[in-house]
């Protein structure tokens, strides 16, 4: 059976693929996050609205990096991943 | 006497459950998941309750028998209201419908008795069963301890029926430490986690 990846996940990944660049570019986040271009807007605004990456307007393209709110997600990802999956929580 | 160590044990439990409940928060204000915040909602009421029963054993004299009582009774309320929403936590990601048909099951043999402690068994098997499908699904040791933790509390629940029926200290006893045991092992899985 196929496993769709949840909410968390895909943001996570998406903070995954800025984290390995530094800072990226949408088309960068795009593929490496094996996103649809409508769904990636919908979580880069979401992700802007939380505070765990910031829009970078550069002279003729846009580049996102994370905040340290986001980085700091990033590395507890583990431990929270961990503490879900103890309670039977799917992430 | 034994009823202030049996306390003891209640407050011990409990603090662990505000230790769960507030690690369940600091998941929840990372990823914002809705199920992390019901899990910290639950075992804040379970780790309240508790605390509140344990105090009241530990300081129970004949001239506070009235507030023991009232503590006991708060708790037993507010240990239901925590299943039950431990149960919505684990509804919220059905592994399918037979889980739904064997809660159904589950509360068709219980109902006919419709005490806390065995509605607090209903919704704990409930729950256990759902992390028992996780732990099938997942073969993780930390969901094996959280498995155990949540059977032993279910069976806590079972020694107080058997307790308060036969009348029987040592079962009273025994469900008070069981309780206690499972909380430690929850304890434990979240040291493990880090």
């Amino acid at each position: 059976m196929r496993k769709y990846r949840s909410r968390v996940q895909i943001m996570i990944d998406i903070l995954e693929v800025i984290h390995e660049k530094g800072k990226a570019r949408p088309t960068h986040i795009l593929y490496g996050a094996n996103l649809s271009h409508d769904r990636l807007k919908k979580y880069l605004k979401e992700l802007e609205e939380n505070g765990l990456i910031q829009r970078v307007n550069m002279e003729s393209y846009v580049v996102y990096r994370l905040t340290s709110k986001g980085l700091r997600l990033l590395r507890e990802y583990d431990k929270i991943k961990r503490f879900a999956e103890a309670f039977g929580i799917e992430l | 006497m034994i009823y202030r160590y049996l306390g003891l044990a209640d407050l011990i439990s409990g603090v662990i459950a505000l230790v769960v409940s507030f690690s369940a928060y600091r998941c929840y204000a990372a990823v914002r998941d809705k199920r992390f915040l019901l899990l910290e909602l639950s075992f804040l009421i379970m780790g309240l309750g508790m605390g509140m029963r344990g105090f009241s054993l530990m300081l129970a004299s004949r001239r506070t028998t009235h507030i023991t009582l009232m503590c006991i009774l708060i708790e037993a309320m507010a240990r239901i209201l925590s299943y039950s929403i431990l149960a919505v936590t684990y509804t919220m990601q059905l592994v399918s419908l037979g889980v739904a048909l064997v809660g159904i099951y589950f509360l068709r043999i219980f109902i006919i008795d419709p005490i806390v402690d065995t509605i607090a068994i209903f919704l704990l098997s409930y729950v256990t069963f759902n992390i028992g499908m996780m732990l099938f699904r997942g073969k993780s040791k930390l969901t094996l301890i959280v498995f155990i933790a949540f059977t032993l509390l279910t069976l806590s629940h079972v020694f107080s029926i058997v307790g308060h029926h036969a009348l029987s200290l040592f079962y009273l006893t025994l469900s008070y430490l069981t309780q206690l045991v499972s909380f430690i092992l929850l304890l434990i899985t979240l040291l493990k986690v880090g």
